[in-house]
């Protein structure tokens, strides 16, 4: 398992608390484990979930039509760095 | 079952706007020839799985379906497995996708491009009585349950939500899927019968339905979810006008709905239903907890020695009727009737749940869990919770590890029904009769999510 930058892990820890993901923790989510299928298995209700925290800590709105988007929702690594790259642009 | 009668597939003037799709306006007749095209292109199996995420090209194929006398297969999850089991219990089946093919040994016909223009056969008559798809409903046997959708009980419905909640005139933007009953009926079927028009999008994002809103003109009708619904209002943009809000799966909090009207504007409708039978009532839920039925349905308890289905708990079950049904359906909610005819619901019957507004069983849960190697007992619950997304949890005895099972799980359930957490415990709090008390599977659940 890759070790997490700080947003990583604070990011993993708000996918821990909004999914109420109870048998695991920020620590076991790694930074490049898929988010959703066969990783942490998360589905379209979890993204939407994950949209509106997203949106509240850091007013990021996200698509899912749009292709970067898809891509950031990869995993922990790919979607933090999308957060901070849609954050600094606003 | 009364004389078979032919009914046109479609009741609409050949150049009014049917749907919008790739970003510009599809007429009646551009939809018969897209129709026409694609019906040259069917497996010859008499049952299609009809797996297309576009709205726009789901209806072609549905449509396409119905004309060549075969029936769409609309499954709730489209999990490879879980298409083999619904696949066993038909005579002969193939699928139609959008590249997410189904499983191996299975005819797929990927949908082929659309051309902008062709000939078409122009608008086909159907036996009213052919079953035109096949929905499902979780049972508490553990099994889905196929319900069989009749052309007339579909045109029926229309004619009823024309009047009560699609007017004439509405632009449609949908959040659901056309393989939901909702979706289908209100996001799709709609526009087979009356003059409305529907946009292909299925926008899951606020930032998603705000674009599909902006690309359709007219009285933007939404249909939509309590979860979505949220997450519109939570993200603080401004909506394009609504004419109105449809919101089904899961009843709307009094709140939500009033927070709902002030930020778009628009009446928020709640609409009552259930697969089988559809849409059956609505409440203006900023103003009132009472459901008004909507024209045509009569409700009433099962009377005393008729039981059709009997609940564990004694409780007797209301069932719905309406013309347009082949029979009465015994509802999977406690309704409190009145002398007025509007009703309250007080929960739901036996071990259904609603988590985000996708219905399922305890019990089925409970029996794929079962049928994993090294389980030896287990059962899916429902932890008490605030939140409005409440997921099932699940206990289990055997010495399979938990994320075998949730693996072995994932293959045939829907995502939202695997349980969060599976835990392993020592033994079950059986009675001496080996019944699960809800208090006691509760508590069980309590002490070992508490244990580090």
């Amino acid at each position: 398992m890759t070790s997490k930058s700080t947003a990583e892990h604070q990011l993993a820890e708000l996918i821990v608390e909004v999914l109420n993901l109870e048998d695991t923790t920020a620590d076991e989510i790694g930074a490049e484990e898929p988010l959703f299928g066969d990783g942490l298995g998360l589905d379209s209700i979890d993204a939407l979930e994950l949209a509106m925290a997203i949106s509240k800590a850091h007013g990021v709105q996200l698509k899912a039509d749009d292709d970067s988007t898809r891509a950031a929702f990869e995993n922990i690594r790919t979607l933090s760095a999308y957060i901070q790259q849609e954050a600094s642009a606003a | 079952m009364s004389r078979p009668r032919a009914i046109a597939l479609l009741e609409r003037t050949h150049d009014e706007v049917f749907a919008r799709y790739g970003g510009r306006d599809i007429s009646v007749d551009t939809f018969l020839a897209h129709v026409t095209a694609l019906s040259a292109r069917l497996p010859p199996e008499s049952h299609i799985f009809n797996l297309l995420r576009d709205r726009y090209e789901f209806t072609v194929a549905f449509a396409a379906i119905v004309a060549a006398g075969k029936c769409n297969v609309l499954p709730s999850s489209p999990r490879p497995a879980a298409l083999a089991r619904l696949a066993e219990q038909l005579p002969a089946a193939a699928a139609i996708h959008d590249g997410h093919k189904p499983f191996s040994g299975m005819t797929a016909l990927a949908f082929p491009r659309l051309a902008s223009a062709g000939r078409s056969d122009g608008i086909p008559e159907i036996d009213e009585h052919q079953v035109a798809a096949l929905t499902f409903t979780s049972g508490s046997s553990g099994t889905a349950m196929p319900v069989r959708k009749r052309l007339r009980t579909l045109r029926g419905a229309a004619a009823i939500y024309e009047d009560a909640l699609l007017p004439k005139g509405s632009s449609i933007i949908a959040t659901v899927p056309a393989q939901h009953m909702y979706g289908l009926e209100l996001g799709s079927l709609q526009a087979f019968w009356s003059p409305v028009r529907f946009s292909a999008g299925k926008p899951l994002f606020p930032a998603d339905v705000h674009a599909e809103l902006a690309g359709m003109s007219g009285d933007r009708v939404l249909v939509t979810t309590p979860l979505h619904l949220r997450a519109l209002l939570e993200s603080g943009l401004s909506f394009p006008d609504l004419s109105r809000v449809l919101c089904a799966t899961a009843p709307l909090d009094r709140a939500l709905a009033q927070r709902a009207e002030a930020v778009l504007k628009a009446p928020i409708l709640d609409v009552y239903g259930c697969s089988e039978a559809g849409c059956l009532a609505t409440r203006h839920a900023a103003r009132t907890d009472e459901w008004t039925p909507l024209p045509g349905f009569e409700f009433f308890d099962e009377p005393p020695g008729h039981v059709v289905r009997k609940e564990p708990t004694g409780i007797p079950r209301t069932l719905v009727n309406a013309s347009h049904l082949d029979e009465a359906v015994p509802l999977g909610d406690r309704l409190m009737l009145s002398q007025s005819g509007q009703f309250h619901l007080a929960g739901r019957l036996g071990d259904m749940i609603n988590v985000a507004g996708k219905r399922g069983s305890l019990g089925e849960i409970t029996h794929l869990i079962m049928e994993v190697p090294g389980v030896e007992d287990a059962a899916a619950l429902l932890p008490e919770s605030a939140s409005d997304t409440q997921r099932p949890a699940a206990l289990y005895v055997g010495n399979a590890d938990a994320e075998f099972i949730r693996r072995r799980l994932r293959e045939v359930l829907d995502p939202v029904f695997i349980p969060r957490p599976i835990l392993r415990v020592d033994a079950l709090p059986r009675t001496a009769t080996s019944k699960l008390p809800r208090e006691a599977l509760l508590d069980c659940f309590a002490r070992h999510l508490k244990r580090p």
